[in-house]
């Protein structure tokens, strides 16, 4: 895991709290790469929205500074609330970037309304951004599940629900009953579903 | 008192994984039994919102740290290759 608090880091920056930019790159880099790929950012590009992404959300002059993957843990950031929820603040950031980097790409001047690309179409941007974000919403509420649940009741969930792997199996691995397993299903995506609620408000 | 199967009973009676008498009773019980009908609904949403969840994993499953992806991990009989 990237950080070691048992909170995810959208809760941290709903909390106010200072993030660094080791964390901030590990947890959100995914996402802008696979939202990027998803608009027609590919290759080097792609990497380079994500630098670019991360340098305007610092605000600071990390890339003349420092190599992206050697930034000190002291560069940090806390999200100011008057400037909108955290998820459309990184959205708009991310789509000026993408779109920069698109255009400059296809070798474009100005918009082609026949250009398909998400980056081009704030409609179609939105979507692509809401649908990754959720499923980034729920990889960081796996991280906080961890501490909310006993760790067998983890491993089970992980093994069964995640992973797939047959409940028999599951349950002789950890020495419990498949009714246990079962439970611990439940329990879990009760939990998760609390904590992605929680999340979604940030 | 109207006797209600827990989720885990449920789970064992969609899965196949009831005896046979055991999966009479309980079809005859969900019949006329809208609590555990509902329960039976739930269930069907938590498998919608696991498909998100490996969906999820298998994109940013490092974040989390849960490598997801690998069709063995769920067919081998060997445990030290679950990747727990």
């Amino acid at each position: 895991m990237p950080y070691t608090t048992n909170k995810s880091l959208l809760a941290r920056v709903r909390a106010g709290d200072e993030i660094s930019w080791k964390d901030f790159y590990t947890t959100y880099a995914p996402l802008i790469r696979e939202v990027g790929r998803f608009c027609g950012v590919h290759g080097h590009d792609n990497e380079t929205l994500v630098v670019q992404v991360m340098t305007d959300i610092f605000q600071k002059d990390i890339l003349a500074r420092y190599d992206p993957d050697h930034v000190p843990d002291d560069v940090s950031f806390q999200h100011d609330p008057a400037k909108g929820r955290f998820r459309f603040f990184l959205r708009g950031i991310a789509r000026n970037h993408a779109r920069n980097l698109y255009r400059k790409y296809r070798k474009f001047d100005a918009f082609d309304e026949n250009d398909a690309s998400p980056c081009l179409h704030d409609e179609e941007w939105e979507n692509v951004w809401d649908r990754e974000w959720r499923r980034h919403v729920l990889a960081m509420a796996m991280v906080e599940l961890r501490h909310r649940v006993r760790p067998k009741t983890y491993v089970a969930f992980e093994m069964y629900a995640v992973k797939e792997i047959a409940i028999e199996k599951v349950a002789a691995f950890l020495k419990c009953s498949v009714d246990s397993v079962y439970t611990a299903k439940t329990r879990c995506i009760k939990a998760l579903k609390e904590i992605v609620n929680s999340l979604e408000e940030a | 008192m109207t006797h209600h199967y827990p989720l885990e009973t449920l789970e064992l009676y969609r899965h196949g994984k009831m005896s046979l008498l055991g999966r009479i009773v309980c079809s005859a019980h969900l019949k006329k039994c809208p609590e555990c009908r509902e329960k039976l609904n739930e269930l069907a949403t938590d498998d919608r919102f696991l498909d998100n969840l490996r969906q999820s994993m298998r994109s940013y499953g490092n974040i989390a740290g849960v490598a997801v992806g690998s069709s063995k991990n769920a067919t081998s009989d060997d445990p030290a290759d679950w990747d727990v």
